[in-house]
């Protein structure tokens, strides 16, 4: 399997009025072509803020510290896109790196209609390009999303939010990327929506073999698209592996108890138990180990939370990764 | 809490017409006291809009709302506040349901004084102490003090439920109470409004489009599913997710997802729905409003809406075929 | 178990008393550099205005030391009569701020209770009190007031700051009935009415609150305009306001003592004229940190 993005020692730091918050703290990840990777995490886990270091979209308070992030293109050597200036980049996003956010947020330009956006996102990486083309493609991807192509003529404003959402994926595979970035892209939707969405990008990943990664707090669309998963806590990775062995056997108490926190339609809801305590505040993190206070096998007297001091995420074999010294212990 | 034949609609203008949009259409439902009763569906069901009914927000064009056998929209006087105050509302964004520029004190303290509950601010703060202790905000003080931009999200929530609780309800209103809280933190607050229901017997209406949070809630009560402003099923909560009967309500439940990886090639190939979309408010279908998604349909689904009735083995349906599919004798039928 | 309720009792009222937003509301404002500086230059004003007239008597008119220049016996020289300037400067400031201030806080006044009645209600009253908004707004204020001015018997501070302020609170209650309609539709009046909280302390507790920072920023700008109006009426000689006055001493300046004509009475001319200027510019400074004095969210 090759790799296509590289994440090492990734450092992205906030000034605030109230002192420095470090959003994301030495993360390192390695993602392969074709898979499909889940970053789940809370608010204030820092999964927000990764998804914009890699599009390189965070602005002055929030900046890049240190780290590396390695892009793989197929055809091509490898490039750290930090080190790109911004034209460099922009020649890369779109064509080969692409976001999906959340519906909610208005990414469509109310003022134009939807097949305008499509000519001129494509229009702006190739001024060559003709308009019938453009559409033509565009037609296409609108089948994919189960879209009618009366749509193209439509404002915003017209569309429910689930088209809007479908418009936008089809948007972001017009140049053909190998590389797409979803934000909570089912959060604001309901349940019927969602599952209409995801069908449509589990179908697009079978037939084109994108690369994908999801970022999301809701566990329950993980097992149904995601390969491997990474949970973020705290501006840290917590733990990383394919995801049956993450969600079947977690190897971090904050994994278990996410696991254990959600209820879904067919379990034994007397099962059920929150995490207690309150997300952590990035001013003042715990000492030692971040998840401490709030950790089973610390309240248990399992684990000595202020002298875990883990800098590195500990490989448990079968590709998977844990920043939990205790790791064993979680059952 | 009793709704009879209740109707509300919105007014909306296309082009130069003012047409009308049944937000809620012929609406019947009694709930009991100490009952929990989850209302779901999509957006643009009409379940806000029922929530809003209920708390006395918005006033029915046609039909009754009645508390205590009595139209809320008749009382006067102490009647009045005897409603006003039994039924009370814990909003879906807790930041924009309290007032950005008042203390948490200040704001929560003000009902209390008005309504001559506390006399002065020292019995005030005695009261919204014993409340911020039940819903599990220790110590009181540093909560009370701060501004509601200094909070999260889920301590927000609940003050927004020790607000409700502080003035003694009946009954409180969720409208998605944790939709906008972390997911770690989602139980406690589930757990925390069950416990209010049975230590206090206070009624919950559980508004929200997630059935798995729902289910959770209201594992003894009855759930009420709409769809475009009308009631198509209500029935005891486990029952109708065991037995889902109404074809919305089918496919609503093919495509919640299962967290279980191994589960994924049991995950729905293909929902039982003829089309993905819901139809524009201002253009409904004749007859089942459901009918142009729905695969059992035959012609008289277009031709006559469905009334909400009992069938047999429990629960109300709104469905033509409700017995043929319960037998299975129904075929679905997809483009 | 006593110790501990008394312990709680003191706990709480000490919470009580912490919670003092006046406290908050100052050291915001002392902060920023800029409105640090309004303050001061308006509480000159203000001692001025208060102090001036208790502790000076009105100057004595010496016709020998007419028309001098700035000395060391009248630090601002004299006028065509030979009063000196700055006591008369001092002696003028208390009819200027209180005329400022009573047309800011009646115009303050009138559009508050036009723009919330207005936004709140809605329908046919909306539209009636708007329509007579808008009328005002269309008809260029200034010509206005010179005619009421005429027309209107102004004896005293309070009389003119009525005849400044009727034309002027049009533009802030339009602005206040926007934001009313804006925060009239969000949750928390929504919680509070289904709290059953009177409509009455609903506008007193959660609309004023949330458009205090517009009033309160308005207000010191109407009172700016205020001060340039009875000025300019009173340069133009259309107010016959007894007692001293800065624009009566522009108006003489100019009239009597030919100070642009290149007399040695310039600074009588100056003098008013640059204390104007001075006295508004601490109100634009102290407007700047106002807005972020009265909201919590921005005072961090």
């Amino acid at each position: 399997m090759k790799p296509i993005l590289k994440i090492r020692h990734l450092c992205i730091d906030y000034e605030t009025k109230r002192g420095t918050i470090r959003a994301c703290d030495d993360v390192s990840f390695t993602i392969y072509r074709g898979e499909i990777v889940g970053i789940i995490g809370e608010s204030g886990s820092g999964k927000s803020t990764l998804a914009s270091g890699i599009l390189k979209i965070i602005r002055p308070p929030g900046r890049i510290v240190s780290g590396k992030i390695l892009y793989y293109p197929s055809d091509g050597k490898c490039v750290d896109l930090l080190q790109l200036s911004v034209e460099e980049f922009a020649k890369l996003r779109w064509t080969n790196i692409t976001t999906v956010f959340q519906a909610a947020q208005n990414v469509l330009n109310p003022t134009m209609r939807i097949r305008d956006h499509f000519i001129e996102t494509a229009q702006a990486h190739d001024p060559h390009l003709s308009k019938e083309v453009i559409l033509k493609k565009a037609k296409e991807l609108f089948k994919e999303v189960r879209l009618e192509e009366r749509i193209l003529n439509c404002y915003p404003h017209q569309l429910s939010g689930g088209m809007k959402q479908r418009t936008i994926i089809a948007l972001s595979l017009l140049l053909n990327p190998d590389l797409l970035i979803l934000d909570e892209p089912t959060t604001a939707l309901d349940v019927i929506t969602q599952w209409y969405i995801l069908n449509i990008l589990r179908r697009i990943h079978e037939e084109t073999g994108i690369t994908m990664i999801f970022l999301t707090h809701d566990i329950s669309i993980i097992g149904s698209i995601v390969d491997r998963i990474a949970v973020m806590y705290c501006a840290q990775i917590v733990e990383y592996g394919k995801v049956e062995d993450v969600f079947l056997r977690p190897s971090h108490p904050y994994t278990k108890g996410l696991m254990r926190a959600v209820p879904s339609l067919w379990d034994d809801t007397s099962k059920r138990e929150a995490i207690p305590g309150y997300p952590p505040n990035l001013l003042s993190i715990p000492k030692g180990c971040r998840f401490g206070p709030r950790c089973y096998l610390a309240r248990g007297g399992l684990c000595d939370a202020e002298k875990q001091i883990q800098t590195q995420m500990i490989s448990i074999g079968n590709e998977r990764y844990s920043l939990c010294g205790c790791w064993k212990q979680v059952k | 809490m009793e709704l009879k034949n209740a109707s509300f609609s919105f007014e909306a203008s296309q082009g130069r017409e003012k047409k009308k949009i049944g937000a809620l259409v012929d609406i019947n439902l009694s709930i009991e006291e100490g009952e929990i009763i989850t209302v779901v569906g999509e957006s643009g069901c009409g379940k806000t809009t029922l929530g809003k009914l209920i708390a006395g927000i918005y006033k029915p064009a046609e039909g009754q709302v009645l508390y205590k056998g009595h139209d809320i929209w008749k009382l006067r006087g102490k009647s009045f506040k005897e409603y006003r105050l039994g039924v009370q509302m814990v909003h879906q964004d807790s930041y924009a349901a309290l007032n950005p520029n008042k203390t948490i004190f200040q704001s929560l303290s003000l009902p209390l004084r008005q309504h001559k509950i506390a006399k002065n601010s020292g019995q005030a703060a005695d009261i919204l102490f014993q409340y911020f202790n039940e819903v599990g905000l220790n110590p009181p003080e540093i909560f009370l003090e701060k501004y509601p931009h200094q909070l999260s999200g889920g301590q927000r929530q609940r003050i927004l439920l020790a607000r409700a609780l502080s003035v003694q309800p009946k009954l409180i209103v969720a409208d998605e109470p944790v939709s906008m809280v972390d997911v770690s933190l989602r139980l406690s607050l589930l757990n925390l409004m069950a416990k209010m229901n049975r230590k206090y017997r206070i009624s919950f209406v559980y508004i929200t489009h997630d059935l798995s949070t729902a289910r959770y809630i209201a594992s003894n009560g009855r759930i009420m599913v709409m769809y475009l402003g009308r009631q198509i099923a209500l029935d005891k909560i486990q029952h109708a997710i065991e037995h889902p009967v109404h074809p919305y309500f089918q496919a609503l439940i093919k495509a919640v997802p299962d967290p279980n990886p191994k589960r994924r090639s049991k995950y729905a190939p293909e929902l039982p729905l003829r089309s993905l979309d819901m139809p524009n408010l201002l253009d409904l279908p004749s007859g089942c409003k459901f009918n142009p998604r729905c695969p059992y349909c035959v012609r008289r689904c277009i031709e006559e809406e469905p009334r909400l009735r009992k069938l047999e083995g429990g629960g109300l349906i709104a469905c033509h075929r409700a017995e043929e599919i319960m037998a299975g004798t129904a075929k679905p039928q997809m483009p | 178990m006593k110790e501990k309720e008394i312990n709680r009792e003191t706990e709480r009222f000490d919470f009580l008393r912490r919670s003092n937003g006046f406290r908050d509301f100052a050291s915001s404002i002392w902060q920023n550099q800029l409105s640090r500086v309004g303050v001061i230059i308006l509480l000159f004003f203000l001692c001025m205005a208060v102090l001036g007239p208790i502790l000076l008597k009105s100057p004595a008119s010496d016709y020998m030391d007419r028309l001098e220049g700035p000395s060391s016996k009248h630090w601002l020289g004299t006028d065509f009569a030979g009063k000196d300037t700055l006591v008369q400067l001092v002696l003028g400031s208390r009819d200027v701020l209180l005329v400022a201030f009573f047309a800011g806080l009646i115009a303050v006044v009138v559009a508050c209770f036009m723009g919330i009645v207005s936004g709140l209600s809605g329908g046919k009253v909306d539209a009636i009190l708007m329509l007579i908004t808008n009328v005002v707004i269309t008809i260029p204020s200034f010509p206005v007031t010179m005619i009421l001015s005429m027309v209107v018997s102004i004896d005293n501070a309070f009389m003119f700051g009525v005849v400044l302020s009727l034309w002027s609170w049009a533009g802030l209650a339009k602005a206040i009935r926007s934001q009313v309609l804006v925060i009239k539709h969000s949750d928390f009046i929504e919680a509070s009415q289904i709290l059953g909280i009177s409509k009455w302390n609903i506008i007193i507790n959660d609309v004023i609150p949330n458009i205090s920072s517009y009033i309160a920023v308005n207000f010191i700008s109407l009172m700016k305009n205020a001060i340039m109006s009875s000025v300019g009426l009173m340069y133009l000689g259309l107010v016959p306001f007894k007692g001293n006055h800065w624009g009566m001493m522009i108006q003489m300046s100019l009239t009597a003592s030919g100070a642009l004509m290149g007399s040695g009475a310039v600074v009588y001319f100056l003098a008013p004229v640059v204390s104007i200027i001075l006295f508004q510019l601490g109100c634009y400074l102290f407007a700047t940190g106002l807005d972020t004095a009265l909201n919590p969210r921005l005072r961090g």
